[in-house]
């Protein structure tokens, strides 16, 4: 039975609308896929007598388009060649067998998508349609262009058949179980998915692998999918740990008439390098790892953004210094700190306005008080001197500020400073 | 208390300092400092900048100390600072080394390179931050290297532990038997600068101030501080203070002490430099005046000749003499111009051409200006030889003694703009004071250096060793070095430079000469042609001058009608007015009154006629602005030079505004009105930038004059000489070749059997003219070497294209090009049968696989080429086409649209509205009317000239910036001769040329939209 094709044309839609769109042409073929970045091809043999009609098909197909507001226009064919020329130079119509020929004559040469170069070549000699190309002897134009242009008018006339690769990609890491009976409650479902875990995580550890993000699509026997997925902070191959993130997400699945068949797909991997276990109790590397675990709960529990990790950050101001981060960004290194600026073990934050008494004017400073209480400075070093972040738009109220870490006489060290008003403040207690 | 800051850095340790220079000095002068260091980042390029600062300074406390900031290649650091000229020398020495063995604004030095140049030297290790293993090795290093010339800088940064941290540097420095000496590492003059600082470190960093962390500075700590102040940091380390008045005290050495001398070759042994000028002179006087020299002239010689002698210039004219002699051996066209081009004594040593007796030149002026500025020769050369007198000079006087003055490329608006918008990351939300805090920041930053160029072509010769004057390094362009000081800088200095320069049209004379000789038997130099030719003025008084030296443009060709020039000084003139220096200072319609006797000349004062006499009582030449200012104003001579230089150097910032109030002051003390100072000002500010001295007229003048003469004469000559001089002037070939053939030259089409590579002459029947043969270069992509060998290769002629394969071995795609260029015509094979059969050509693979298909191929059945196909391929492969214009296939069409041709609108009257359109030949954005652009469009008739104000091109941006073929409806504008089409509405038709091939790429065809109802 000869093969049809059908070739749609839809030059406005985005890239990532026309993968939705190949997905949902699934309707009509499984055999679809996504033709350049500007259409689709359907390979619809078989499939024709679901619709009662090639006619039919295609006037369904373009009354959706349409609905959904997407400019198209399409051809079938017995090629995906012709199909692709008629979609996008001729008229939209249904061709068989003896009249394709004639319907391409006098499409232009670009019909037959060759490389740009060729097409350029061909239209500077004045061999602009299909028809002016195939009056030209095979050997001269084979002499010309070699084998691209023969091939092509080859594919066009059915004299050479391609094919067609559908859209759904392969995840690399999928298992999938499809069950003799339909099975509705969780348990089964975890049952299930266990052994689909294991079967994915030991490929995992050949590859040295871990899974950062994983989805489990449920199939119910009226064809409607279900899917649940599970993000990790870091990569993971833990069956229990994997386990437990879904514990969380299988209770919502809706099983309907009773799930059959299920996939499981790892979308996202990392390197995950195996490491030694030691035989001490107090293990740092499952430490590290079992803190991951947490991190990894709360952040499933309270959603990433939720939880943070504190890093440093390159600005002089003791405010500024530190920020938080999404525990779901890997952590990457801080700035490292320069030795010499020494910071307080705790910063008080907003720092606290105290009084000062000097001796002589702008000189340093030889008693502060906290409330009530006067202490005597015995030890005093700096000052170390702070402009502020100019182009930061809060800017700090203090201006350029003159850092002192002091000592008093019951040996308790502070951070104090004064602000360009002549304002002391207490910002931190040293240990 | 004294002290000396030993460690400052200016902007032109570029992206580091946030002053300039200048600034820094004037500072230290200020706070009265001892001395004041430079030590820029391997470059001495800030020094002459800040020497001369504080040299005219009126209270001077402060002694400038030259230094330098050498970083390795391993990121440590020494300071060096020169005691005495032979030291400096050195570290000149030692700076070249580093340039020039890396690539341009690099430099690769590390210490043993130091060493090997350190006598004489005083070095400072910069104050270490964190004493690393690598720093202390360095320091370790240098205390074995420079002992007794070392010192370790000890420097306050406010970073908390500073006293601590001080003793345990100090420490170190003690347990080396280093001494110690406090500097403040400077990168500003005041603190308010350290906004700016932050900004160039991100510039230099690329990133945004967010991002910079801590790659900026915490405090504002690093500006040049009082001398009290630094006594209160350091009141530990009173010695490390004294330290500073020590080291200045060695560092004697000054910049007065460079001496510049000329090379020694340029004199005829046994004589001294003058007695050889003055003999050169008299016998090129004796040359030029075969039959006796005039009494006059004689005296002039006489005159200039003492004024050489008083200056010392002789062995400037002398050099410039022998460059010249040197082209002239290699026939290699050139013509001198610039300040000092004007006197006798260049026109009889043969650097200029036009005769300053003839030009009526007043030969006080060339004496007035060598008083109070040094004396500058350019000399243009063919530019495509150029390269030979640049290599010769090189050459002659080696690498270490001739090299090319920088140029030092400032921060302009457009750049500022866009880096400062990127580090503070300016956008749509930003806050109006941020905003203004921003813009403030680019005004400061908007004429800091940002690096150095090459100047086109000021060549600095020394008679012993340049690389011990200054420091020399790597151009971008191969083979080319370049000084690290500017032109100013050298006139500081007073050392002397010679431009050497290419010129377009000069090449293009040259090859009209040899053409003359050729083909007409008529031997001619620039000196030889009569200037007094009526018809060759009567040309130009009808603006018939495209092609013609500098009065092509627009604007020239506007003005010819209105001057009517009758005789040489009269394109003097012509040459100068029209510039943006006396359009701006509105000086041409004052002008052009006066010359047509509509307005009376009148002089303000007698002073004045004795300057502007010439001119009609309007200043025209740049000098004549000058000595308004000296005459009119009371100006000194250096007062004039400062204001010149004032205005033609980027934006000195806050001097133009003294100057134009000392001008006006000056003017009102001589009784002349405040309207007309004010007017003068004005002109004279116009001039700074863009005026002519009158010597530069002239010797532009002389080529009008010749290439006018010879498109006059020799309309087939000139043609072929600038088609093979491409790319220059103004005009693309297209318009060349059909002024050409307007002219009634014939124009011969390219042809494989016929053209060489260059564009040639060929005799015509029963004619003494002769017809133009385009010459293979104009094919488009079309390799010279393949051209000539196919010329090479020809014989008696082709018969097919196999033949050319095979016998000139013409690869695939050369064969092509000459196909697609339908070269092919005289084998009676059309364009597309050509590159049929070309199509399996190539020369270059061995005949058997080449040729298999060759004869047994069957004919192929192409499509006819039509008219309008022809036409386009000739514009796409060689730019023009000898057919039928394109606009003549579109001609139907416009002519239902009711469009005017160019050749219609000849007679049509002023104030009329018009439709018309054509292809664009060019358009103009004169600097003198920002808001105006000029197009130019052509079609079958002619061309027409379109003018587009601002809200039009504003409205119509798209089609006025790109349109290929516009269609402009407006209103016909005339004045005298001069026709224009003021716009009203401009369209974009370029879409109508794809029309004319039908055979361009098909498009898929647009989606219908349909309705399903």
């Amino acid at each position: 039975m000869a093969r049809r094709f059908l070739s749609l044309f839809c030059p406005d839609v985005t890239d990532d609308r026309l993968t939705q769109l190949v997905e949902w042409c699934d309707r009509y073929s499984p055999l679809a896929a996504a033709d350049g970045s500007d259409g689709i091809i359907l390979d619809i043999t078989g499939c024709i007598h679901l619709f009662g009609g090639e006619d039919k098909l295609f006037l369904d197909l373009q009354r959706r388009f349409h609905r959904m507001g997407i400019q198209s226009q399409g051809a079938i064919a017995d090629t995906w060649g012709i199909a692709w020329a008629l979609a996008r130079y001729g008229e939209q119509s249904i061709v068989h067998g003896g009249n394709a020929a004639s319907a391409l004559a006098l499409l232009p040469v670009e019909a037959l998508r060759l490389p740009y170069e060729i097409v350029l070549e061909l239209r500077r000699l004045g061999l602009s349609t299909i028809s002016a190309v195939r009056k030209i002897p095979r050997s001269s134009l084979a002499a010309r262009f070699g084998s691209t242009l023969l091939w092509r008018l080859d594919r066009i006339f059915q004299q050479a058949e391609e094919p067609l690769t559908p859209w759904r990609p392969a995840a690399p890491y999928r298992a999938s179980r499809i069950l003799a009976e339909p099975i509705s409650t969780v348990s089964a479902v975890e049952y299930v998915l266990h052994d689909l875990l294991q079967e994915i995580c030991k490929r995992l550890e050949r590859n040295r692998l871990g899974s950062r993000h994983m989805d489990l699509a449920c199939y119910r026997l009226d064809g409607t999918v279900d899917r649940c997925e599970i993000r990790t902070s870091k990569p993971t191959r833990s069956i229990p740990h994997l386990m437990r993130l879904f514990e969380g997400v299988l209770e919502t699945l809706k099983s309907g008439f009773g799930f059959e068949t299920f996939v499981l797909s790892v979308l996202d991997v990392e390197a995950l390098h195996p490491t030694q276990l030691s035989l001490s109790q107090a293990n740092p590397v499952e430490d590290e790892s079992s803190f991951n675990a947490l991190v990894d709960r709360f952040g499933m529990k309270l959603g990433f953004d939720q939880v943070n990790r504190i890093r440093v950050r390159e600005s002089y101001l003791p405010e500024q210094a530190v920020e938080f981060r999404s525990a779901a960004v890997s952590p990457i290194a801080g700035a490292e700190w320069p030795a010499y600026r020494i910071r307080p073990v705790r910063l008080i934050h907003p720092p606290m306005s105290i009084k000062i008494s000097i001796l002589i004017p702008g000189g340093s400073p030889v008693r502060f008080f906290i409330g009530e209480r006067q202490r005597r400075i015995v030890r005093l070093e700096g000052p170390e001197r702070l402009t502020a972040e100019w182009w930061r738009d809060s800017n700090s109220r203090w201006g350029t500020r003159d850092y002192y870490r002091i000592e008093d006489d019951q040996g308790l060290r502070f951070w104090i400073f004064r602000d360009s008003s002549e304002h002391w403040f207490l910002h931190g207690h040293f240990a | 208390m004294r002290y000396a800051e030993l460690q400052a850095s200016s902007n032109f340790s570029f992206l580091r300092g946030a002053s300039h220079p200048q600034e820094l000095v004037n500072a230290a002068n200020e706070y009265r400092h001892f001395a004041i260091a430079l030590t820029d980042r391997n470059t001495l390029s800030g020094i002459v900048l800040a020497h001369s600062t504080l040299k005219k300074m009126k209270e001077l406390h402060t002694r400038f100390i030259v230094g330098c900031r050498i970083d390795l290649k391993n990121g440590e650091s020494i300071l060096c600072y020169p005691k005495n000229r032979k030291a400096y020398g050195n570290l000149t020495r030692l700076l070249t080394l580093g340039r020039r063995r890396a690539s341009k604004g690099e430099c690769l030095l590390d210490l043993a390179d130091v060493a090997d140049h350190a006598e004489g030297q005083h070095f400072i290790l910069p104050f270490p931050q964190v004493l690393t293993e690598s720093a202390r090795t360095h320091i370790q290093q240098c205390a074995d290297l420079f002992q007794g010339n070392l010192h370790l800088a000890l420097t306050h940064s406010c970073r908390g532990d500073d006293k601590q941290w001080i003793r345990i540097v100090a420490g170190f420095a003690r347990s080396l038997a280093i001494p110690i000496v406090v500097t403040n590492d400077v990168l500003y003059h005041y603190p308010g600068r350290k906004m700016l600082q932050d900004v160039v470190t991100c510039i230099r960093e690329k990133c945004t101030l967010a991002e910079a962390g801590f790659r900026l500075d915490a405090n504002a700590e690093r500006h040049l501080k009082p001398p009290r102040i630094m006594a209160q940091l350091f009141s530990e380390w009173p010695g490390a203070l004294e330290a500073t008045i020590e080291i200045a005290d060695r560092c004697l050495f000054s910049l007065d002490e460079l001496r510049y001398e000329y090379p020694e070759e340029i004199v005829t042994p046994g004589l001294s430099a003058f007695e050889d000028l003055k003999r050169r002179a008299f016998d090129g006087a004796r040359s030029r005046y075969p039959k006796g020299v005039p009494e006059e002239f004689e005296k002039q010689i006489h005159h200039e000749l003492k004024l050489i002698a008083e200056c010392e210039y002789a062995p400037y004219f002398l050099t410039v003499h022998e460059i010249v002699k040197f082209a002239k051996s290699k026939e290699i066209l050139c013509q001198g111009r610039g300040s000092a081009a004007n006197s006798v004594i260049c026109y009889c040593l043969g650097i200029t051409e036009a005769d300053p007796v003839e030009c009526k030149l007043l030969f006080e002026r060339f004496i007035s200006s060598a008083r109070n500025e040094p004396p500058d020769i350019d000399v243009d050369f063919e530019h495509e030889r150029r390269e030979e007198v640049i290599q010769h000079i090189y050459e002659k006087y080696g690498r270490d003694r001739a090299g090319l003055t920088a140029t030092v490329v400032h921060y302009r608006k457009r750049r500022v703009l866009r880096e400062v918008s990127k580090v503070l990351e300016l956008s749509g939300e930003t806050s109006p004071e941020r905003r203004k805090l921003a813009v403030s920041l680019m005004n400061q930053l908007i004429g800091f250096p940002r690096h150095l160029s090459q100047h086109v072509g000021g060549f600095v010769i020394a008679r012993e060793r340049l690389d011990e004057l200054v420091p020399i390094e790597n151009a971008r362009m191969q083979d080319r070095t370049v000084i690290q000081w500017d032109k100013d800088d050298i006139d500081e200095l007073r050392m002397m430079k010679v431009d050497v320069l290419g010129l377009g049209m000069l090449s293009a004379i040259r090859r009209a000469f040899d053409l003359l000789k050729l083909h007409y038997a008529k031997e001619l130099t620039l000196a030889t042609i009569d200037r007094k030719d009526p018809a060759v003025y009567e040309m130009l008084q009808n603006a018939d001058s495209i092609g013609v030296f500098q009065v092509e443009s627009r604007a020239q060709q506007s003005m010819l009608p209105r001057l009517k020039p009758k005789e040489f000084y009269d394109l003097v003139i012509e040459v100068a007015i029209v510039r943006p220096g006396p359009i701006q200072g509105d000086m041409v319609h004052p002008y052009l009154r006066r010359r047509e006797g509509k307005d009376p000349v009148e002089h303000p004062s007698p002073e004045l006629e004795a300057v502007l006499g010439k001119t009609l009582g309007v200043p025209l030449f740049q000098e004549q602005a000058m000595q308004v200012a000296i005459v009119g104003a009371n100006f000194t001579p250096d007062e004039a030079d400062e204001l010149r230089r004032s205005l033609a150097t980027f934006r000195h910032v806050g001097t133009i505004g003294l100057l134009e109030e000392r001008f006006l002051e000056g003017m009102r003390e001589n009784g002349y009105p405040e309207e007309f100072a004010k007017r003068c000002f004005n002109q004279i500010k116009g001039f700074g930038t863009y005026g002519f001295p009158e010597a530069h007229a002239i010797s532009f003048a002389n080529l009008v004059y010749v290439s006018a003469w010879i498109k006059h004469h020799h309309p087939d000559v000139f043609c072929a000489a600038l088609l093979n001089s491409q790319p220059m002037g103004f005009y693309a070939p297209a318009q060349l070749v059909r002024d050409a053939r307007e002219h009634g030259v014939e124009v011969r089409p390219i042809d494989v059997n016929h053209s060489n590579w260059e564009t040639t002459m060929e005799p015509i029947e029963n004619s003494s003219r002769h017809a133009v043969r385009l010459g293979l270069h104009m094919v488009s992509g079309l390799p010279e070497k393949e051209a000539r060998a196919l010329v090479a290769a020809r014989g008696s002629g082709y018969r097919t294209p196999g033949e050319i394969a095979r016998r000139a071995g013409s690869s695939r795609r050369a064969l092509d090009r000459l196909a697609q260029a339908d070269a092919f015509s005289s084998m009676t094979v059309d364009r597309r049968q050509a590159l049929w059969k070309t199509s399996v050509l190539d020369g270059k693979m061995p005949p058997l696989f080449a040729s298999a298909h060759l004869f047994d191929e069957p004919e192929a059945d192409l499509p006819p080429i039509t008219g309008s196909q022809e036409v386009l391929a000739d514009y796409l492969t060689t730019g023009l086409t000898l057919r039928q214009h394109p606009l003549t296939f579109l001609r139907p069409h416009l002519k239902a649209r009711r469009v005017t041709t160019a050749a219609e609108l000849k007679t049509i009257g002023a104030g009329k509205t018009v439709l018309v359109a054509g292809l664009v030949l060019f358009r103009q954005h004169p600097q003198t009317a920002k808001e105006t652009i000029f197009v130019t469009i052509e079609d079958e008739t002619g061309a027409a000239n379109l003018i587009v104000w601002k809200h039009v091109h504003e409205k119509y941006h798209a089609a006025v910036y790109h349109g290929k073929l516009l269609a402009c409806q407006g209103v016909v504008q005339r004045e005298g001769q001069v026709l224009h089409v003021v716009a009203r509405y401009v369209w974009d038709w370029s879409a109508q040329l794809k029309d004319l091939d039908p055979q361009q790429a098909a498009p898929a065809l647009p989606v219908r939209s349909r309705d399903f109802r």
